[in-house]
């Protein structure tokens, strides 16, 4: 085995950009993520162990009871760690400090939200009591983020476009990365199975153009990329059918995603339809920006070099003592070992010329103290002879 | 904005171990999901369970099981099924997780982990690796707990049991092992299931206890000694003169040799009532003390901090300056932005308050 020392050429660190496919559908209050069915389990309606509608964030425990779940703790120390959900408070008045558990779940979830606002709520003060009013806070908060990318479109301008009535959704990073691409975002609206109208940010600026339908050509809101947050703010009529949305309406960008964990199902005061088959659904889609450092390591197998091997079968004796052909008071000498032959001959009765040859089945790689941190494993052994030579190329995510 | 070197006193490492409880009820590994979450390979070498049907998406690993047998086993010369399979997973681990001795051959799985001394070694062995899922950096000593069904009957096994574990280890560990520290398992009963006349037996914290494998806490493998369905076992208190093993009604040692690797796992699982443990993953930190004293950080190059080329927040001019800490970054010897710190809520700074912002960078 020998080492050799990386050259600064030899390694360097690529970002690979990938644009994962994400689908939401909403329908009736119910919202399929990427397609997938949800399974029931034998402890609830959903085997993740989170409600349907939500992603589960660990995929942990999946169709276990509550006291098997899997579950992750710390023990309350001077380091003053804790999980994000306990406050400094409860940290400091609820656990002792003699080693107790500080616990959590990994039953954590995410999934899309949309918020929506009237005229009025952006108008009046929000309540804490009222839910719709909170709402509004939702989009006030986005008063800067929306102003800030003013440079991108004059639709991002919240005193003119975003304190009437504001549809917005939210979409967890979980779903998207870093960012959602431009130019990726398509919005289907759906009446009675039917496509009526869709969006799409066309111009790759954040805005959402209409693109087919009965307002072909409009902006119909904006997109913040990086936040994952669509405004919608059309109100224009998208069919002439009245569906019952929050209240008994045509159908608009603004009712885009009613039931996408809004709090309006199930409907109280509603038809039992609106309940179960609202006519009206709807799609998100777009892909999100993932990036992955990738390390390019190239490992050299130089001419002349690495032709010989400490495996013991590289050697004809197998005995694994050391055979001592002469010991006296003035020297030491080890008994003669032999390199196998193992060129291939065309004769079976034939020992082929002699030819030093290694078969390369393993790259090491190690530290400045010779630690052993990884190592790579060719599919099959390379033949290394004393006149050839190679370049292994070795990949590391980080 | 405001640079501010950090000293060698204002930074420090912490590390935080963080565990997780893990819980496998016997339900999940036989019975559940009528082995629709167990998986066979076609090189017939070692069985995967899983804790959902392992067609699903969603289905996670928890362990592989399989069954080692040493060449010097007296059941070696009789084994009829699988024999040079069993023969090298045992060689195989072993070289792993207990390394090679003075004479260059493959050490074997010791029962008390002192080689020096010799004693009794585990020469048939059943081998459970759990996944890097589930044991993440570590299994965490004195946590395991194993409870196997150990009723003569095998259409009933739960009838008597015995419980597997860990006593002792979080300061009784092995060292000497090339794949990490490890642990001695002991088996334990309460209705006298274990053999006191036994060879197995073994004596901790004053009490009786009987060996039973070795459990690899960093490779996250445990090493059961077929003995626990077999010698160590009282035939007075399982009510047998030897348990049923397998559906076959054979003894442990007729189906170590006579069955195939995967038909003795399904054996095994058949008599595992609960497992768990706990783990530990390592977490890295850096902590940054940020220390702003009272004639530091009073002002602010923020556009909005002026109006008409006046200081927003100062009314006359022997008035204090006031900003507000919103966002601490951390910045290396180019000056070159690396990390952003968000407070949750602006923090009021005036010429007679001075703070210390406790930054932590977990990697």
């Amino acid at each position: 085995m020998s080492y050799y020392k990386f050259r600064p050429d030899d390694l360097f660190v690529n970002t690979l950009e990938a644009y994962p496919d994400v689908k939401f559908y909403i329908h009736s209050g119910s919202i399929y993520i990427n397609d997938q069915a949800y399974i029931s389990g034998t402890y609830s309606d959903n085997i993740t162990g989170v409600p349907r509608n939500y992603t589960s964030v660990y995929e942990y425990n999946i169709n276990r009871e509550t006291d098997q779940s899997i579950y992750p703790f710390i023990i309350k120390d001077g380091s003053r760690t804790t999980f994000k959900n306990v406050s400094i408070t409860d940290w400091s008045t609820q656990y002792n400090y003699d080693g107790e558990r500080i616990t959590s779940s990994y039953n954590a979830s995410a999934s899309i939200r949309r918020y929506y606002v009237t005229s009025s709520n952006v108008t009046t003060t929000p309540l804490a009591t009222s839910t719709v009013r909170q709402s509004a806070f939702y989009v006030r908060a986005l008063k800067n983020t929306i102003n800030h990318y003013r440079f991108l479109s004059p639709y991002f301008n919240y005193d003119e476009y975003y304190s009437g009535e504001t549809n917005l959704i939210s979409i967890p990073s979980i779903f998207y990365g870093s960012s959602i691409k431009k130019g990726s975002v398509s919005l289907k609206y759906y009446i009675s199975g039917s496509l009526a109208a869709q969006a799409a940010d066309t111009r790759f600026n954040g805005e959402l153009v209409q693109v087919s339908g009965s307002t072909t050509g409009s902006v119909i809101g904006t997109i913040l990329y990086d936040q994952g947050i669509l405004l919608l703010t059309s109100s224009a009529q998208i069919s002439n059918e009245t569906l019952e949305y929050e209240t008994v309406t045509s159908s608009s960008w603004c009712r885009f995603g009613l039931g996408a964990n809004d709090g309006t199902y199930p409907r109280n005061g509603m038809s039992a339809k609106a309940n179960t088959q609202l006519t009206a659904s709807y799609a998100i889609e777009f892909q999100g920006t993932t990036q992955t450092q990738t390390m390019t390591m190239l490992t050299k197998a130089p001419i002349a070099e690495l032709n010989h091997s400490n495996n013991p079968t590289y050697l004809k004796n197998t005995t694994k003592s050391i055979q001592v052909s002469t010991v006296d008071p003035k020297q030491f000498l080890e008994g003669k070992r032999y390199i196998k032959n193992v060129v291939s001959a065309s004769y079976v009765d034939q020992e082929p010329p002699f030819q030093k040859e290694t078969y390369i089945s393993k790259i090491a790689l190690y530290d400045d103290s010779k630690n052993l941190i990884g190592f790579a494993k060719l599919a099959t052994p390379v033949r290394k002879t004393e006149d050839r030579e190679f370049v292994f190329k070795l990949k590391l995510d980080l | 904005m405001t640079y501010k070197a950090l000293k060698d006193k204002d930074s420090v490492s912490a590390r935080t171990l963080l565990h997780e409880a893990i819980p496998l009820t016997g339900t999940i590994v036989s019975g559940t999901y009528s082995d629709n979450n167990i998986k066979n390979y076609s090189h017939a070498m070692f069985q995967s369970v899983y804790d959902y049907p392992y067609l699903s998406s969603s289905a996670n690993h928890i362990f592989d099981i399989t069954v080692g047998i040493d060449t010097r086993s007296s059941l070696y010369s009789s084994v009829t099924s699988q024999q040079s399979k069993k023969k090298n997973i045992y060689n195989q681990m072993a070289q792993v997780l207990m390394g090679y001795d003075a004479t260059g051959s493959v050490q074997r799985f010791d029962e008390d982990g002192d080689l020096i001394a010799g004693g009794n070694k585990i020469n048939e062995a059943i081998i459970v690796p759990f996944s890097r899922l589930l044991s993440k950096d570590e299994i965490k000593k004195e946590t395991f707990e194993l409870t196997l069904g150990v009723s003569a009957s095998y259409s009933s096994p739960f009838g008597n049991t015995i419980t597997i574990s860990d006593i002792n280890a979080a300061s009784e560990y092995r060292a000497n092992s090339p794949a990490g520290e490890y642990g001695i398992l002991y088996a334990t009963a309460s209705n006298q299931e274990l053999n006191t006349a036994s060879t197995h037996t073994a004596s901790v914290n004053g009490s009786i206890y009987w060996y039973a494998g070795l459990l690899f806490y960093q490779a996250g493998i445990m090493v059961l000694s077929s003995s626990v369905f077999g010698s160590q076992l009282n035939t007075a208190g399982i009510g047998a003169a030897s348990l049923q093993y397998n559906a076959g009604l054979e003894d442990i040692n007729a189906a170590l040799t006579g069955s195939q690797i995967s038909a003795s796992a399904n054996d095994f699982r058949h008599r595992i009532k609960n497992v768990q443990f706990n783990n530990t993953t390592e977490l890295n930190s850096s902590i940054y003390f940020c220390r702003i004293h009272h004639n530091e950080f009073n002002y602010s190059s923020n556009p909005t901090y002026v109006e008409n080329s006046k200081i927003r927040v100062k009314n006359r001019s022997t008035d204090d300056p006031v900003s507000y800490i919103t966002t601490v970054g951390l910045y290396n010897d180019s000056n070159e932005l690396m990390a952003v710190a968000k407070l949750s809520e602006p923090l009021k700074k005036t010429p007679s308050t001075e703070y210390t912002l406790r930054v932590r960078l977990d990697y």
